[in-house]
């Protein structure tokens, strides 16, 4: 290794910190340079941070994504663009992962969160700036669709991607907010999914008959289809008249059901469902109605956040705009 | 005091302590068309009045919640079944459709909108012991009595002509109706003519069928059913239009002629009767009326307002004849002295009704108004034979 090359390694371990940002991988130092003449780190991102001041609370994540609240600092974002923020905290901490949840009061009131994966860690820096990008394991957990239930086929179930009692911890500090995703009909055995069919009402097979019955208008008569058929053709069995014609002379009416299976007969066939998984057949008003929970992150959206900053959102160089 | 006591127990009602030793096997059917309101009350009152008592209830067609209202009843209590048609196809063919899946000996039929009084199946049910007897009427009453001045005439007229008419009828055998409201009917009567006709009147088609083929129609006059009458005006014309329309005319004279035929393997002398008694109150006497109206009109007697005041005086006094007989075979003076009270505005009522009569008369003989009526549907009306 040439000694100009060394001078390289070492000036980027020896760099502050906070100049790791996003694009530092993307500097070309050449020969003779040191980190401190290369442009500061806002000078050279693709999109560039604004200057805010919004007081914040950083929730950094245990390896199980579960909140850390020993760690839990009060914060102000002190800059922010559609990658990244940067923070200011109260007080040092010693993050035993990269991912935090950043908690942003909002201008107008309420608050938004943002996961962030942390790049600039305040260490034992006087000024305790931490910044970081959106990403990361906390960014991944306000996530809506890691924050609904799914239908998992394997399973013939609705499941949350995340635990429960995960979700119900960022819950309980008012991160995610619990709310009812859906209502369902499920097994009362093993709270499967079933399937639904019209069947008979003491077996619940859908193996069922119905009586076909004929209304000759003329003479009022209402008889099964069967006692009108005569030599090819129907004729009333009551006043004899022949060559009935359907709709003209008389309407088809259904009438009672019969199992098959059980010869249980009602003119009336109940909802029965079958539970996909554990085959237990039950009347439909037996299912269990299941509340399906889902949660809510009030996500932070870098722009509308600078715009109710008073702050022109930033933009990217090379676009119309600039 | 005993004679206190017992004058109270009189004008509570009447006790009646009859012992019914016969009880057949009964299937209520109870057809209707748009009754959600009323069907669960009407079952409530008919299911456990009766022990061998199996219930069919026919929704023609109704567009309201009647089948789910009845069907809810019918899951909590056995012996009720339900049948549902999507469309209207006339109370006859609903009565018929229920035939089909009973095979009770004796079959009720029952209005929807209707409530029976107690014991009322017990009592409709005792004449069918006599296996000549093919069909019971039931002793229709009014429930909505004092609503208007219309339904308290009409609850007067009830039990003058169902409660009292009827029982002189079946008396003399000539009985030739059974209410469509509450009837029972023999399952062998009514297999042989394969049910009821299409109406309307269904009730006294079905009934001269019967006869006609040699079975007698009994009453029982404390077999009570309580059904509500039109409360205004308007509604009770157009009822009584329908009623007479298809009445006489249309049946004792044109579908049923053959009633008084000697020629007929079942003529019967009360047959014959009925039919001269159907003639002369509902055509001649009618016609007569109208006859001597026009004459009073055209000649105009110096004395025409003494002698109308005298005619008034004159059916008063038919009038509490009536009355006094009417009461002393009640057994609810409470219910039945109030209504009638009104005796004495009978005659202008029945005015009225001489006057739908005259129109019905006329409307059938010449335009046979009767299958012009929505009673049944168009597709029935078309399709059916025009008497």
């Amino acid at each position: 290794m040439s000694p100009a090359t060394e001078e390289q390694v070492l000036t980027l371990e020896e760099s502050p910190p906070n100049s790791r940002d996003t694009f530092v991988d993307l500097i070309v130092i050449g020969d003779g340079e040191t980190i401190h003449d290369m442009p500061a780190p806002h000078a050279v991102r693709a999109n560039p941070r604004r200057g805010i001041q919004a007081p914040a609370v950083v929730i950094p994540l245990l390896p199980d994504c579960s909140p850390d609240l020993v760690r839990r600092r009060h914060a102000i974002a002190v800059d922010l663009s559609v990658e990244g923020m940067g923070l200011k905290l109260e007080s040092p901490v010693d993050l035993l992962t990269q991912d935090v949840v950043v908690v942003l009061d909002k201008p107008g009131g309420g608050f938004v969160c943002t996961g962030l994966a942390v790049c600039d860690e305040p260490g034992e820096t006087p000024d305790l700036h931490l910044g970081g990008r959106f990403g990361g394991a906390a960014h991944d957990l306000l996530d809506p669709k890691n924050l609904t239930p799914s239908f998992v086929a394997s399973q013939l179930a609705y499941v949350l991607p995340q635990p429960a009692a995960l979700l119900e911890r960022w819950a309980e500090l008012g991160v995610l907010e619990r709310f009812t995703w859906d209502r369902v009909h499920v097994c009362p055995r093993c709270e499967g999914m079933p399937s639904f069919r019209r069947g008979c009402q003491a077996c619940g097979s859908a193996r069922v008959t119905q009586d076909r019955l004929i209304h000759h208008y003329a003479c009022a008569h209402v008889g099964f289809a069967a006692d009108f058929e005569s030599g090819g053709e129907l004729v009333c069995p009551k006043c004899r008249t022949r060559r009935l014609v359907v709709g003209a002379d008389f309407e088809h009416l259904r009438g009672r059901q019969t199992c098959f299976d059980c010869h249980w007969s009602a003119p009336e066939l109940d909802l029965v469902a079958q539970c996909l998984r554990c085959q237990l057949r039950f009347p439909c008003h037996q299912a269990l109605e299941l509340e399906l929970v889902g949660y809510h992150a009030h996500r932070l959206d870098p722009l509308a956040f600078l715009a109710s900053c008073g702050r022109a959102a930033p933009v990217r160089p090379g676009s119309a705009a600039n | 005091m005993d004679c206190a006591r017992g004058f109270w127990r009189w004008l509570r009602g009447r006790p009646r302590n009859p012992r019914f030793t016969y009880c057949p096997s009964v299937c209520a059917v109870v057809a209707g068309f748009n009754e959600e309101e009323m069907i669960s009350h009407t079952l409530a009152g008919l299911w456990g009045s009766y022990p061998r008592l199996e219930i069919i209830v026919v929704s023609d067609g109704s567009i309201d919640d009647m089948s789910g209202v009845a069907q809810q009843f019918a899951r909590t209590h056995s012996g009720v079944l339900v049948l549902s048609r999507p469309e209207r196809g006339g109370k006859s063919s609903a009565m018929n459709f229920a035939l089909r899946y009973t095979q009770a000996e004796v079959v009720v039929v029952i209005d929807a909108d209707s409530e029976l009084g107690p014991q009322a199946i017990w009592e409709v049910v005792q004449p069918l012991r006599d296996p000549r007897v093919g069909a019971v009427a039931g002793c229709v009453v009014a429930r909505n009595s004092f609503t208007s001045l219309a339904t308290w005439l009409q609850a007067y007229e009830y039990l003058s002509t169902i409660f009292v008419g009827r029982m002189v009828s079946a008396m003399f055998g000539i009985l030739g109706i059974v209410s469509g409201a509450f009837g029972a009917f023999r399952r062998d009567a009514l297999d042989k003519v394969q049910g009821w006709d299409v109406g309307p009147p269904e009730d006294l088609d079905l009934t001269l069928t019967l006869r006609k083929i040699g079975y007698r129609v009994a009453f029982a006059p404390y077999s009570h059913c309580l059904t509500e009458v039109p409360t205004t005006w308007k509604q009770l014309i157009r009822q009584r239009m329908r009623w007479e329309q298809s009445g006489v005319v249309r049946n004792h004279c044109r579908k049923h002629s053959d009633l008084a035929d000697f020629r007929n393997a079942n003529f019967s002398w009360s047959n014959l009767f009925l039919m001269v008694d159907a003639c002369f109150f509902s055509l001649f006497c009618p016609l007569a009326i109208l006859g001597w109206f026009i004459w009073f009109f055209i000649a105009g007697p110096d004395n025409g307002g003494w002698i109308l005041l005298t005619l008034y005086l004159l059916y008063l006094v038919f009038e509490i004849i009536q009355v006094a007989s009417l009461l002393y075979f009640s057994n609810n003076l409470r219910r039945d002295v109030p209504i009638c009270m009104v005796f004495f505005l009978v005659p202008l009522y029945q005015m009225l009704l001489l006057v739908i009569r005259l129109v019905a008369i006329w409307g059938e003989t010449v335009g046979r108004w009767s299958f012009l009526d929505n009673y049944v549907p168009a597709k029935v009306r078309k399709a059916t034979w025009k008497w």
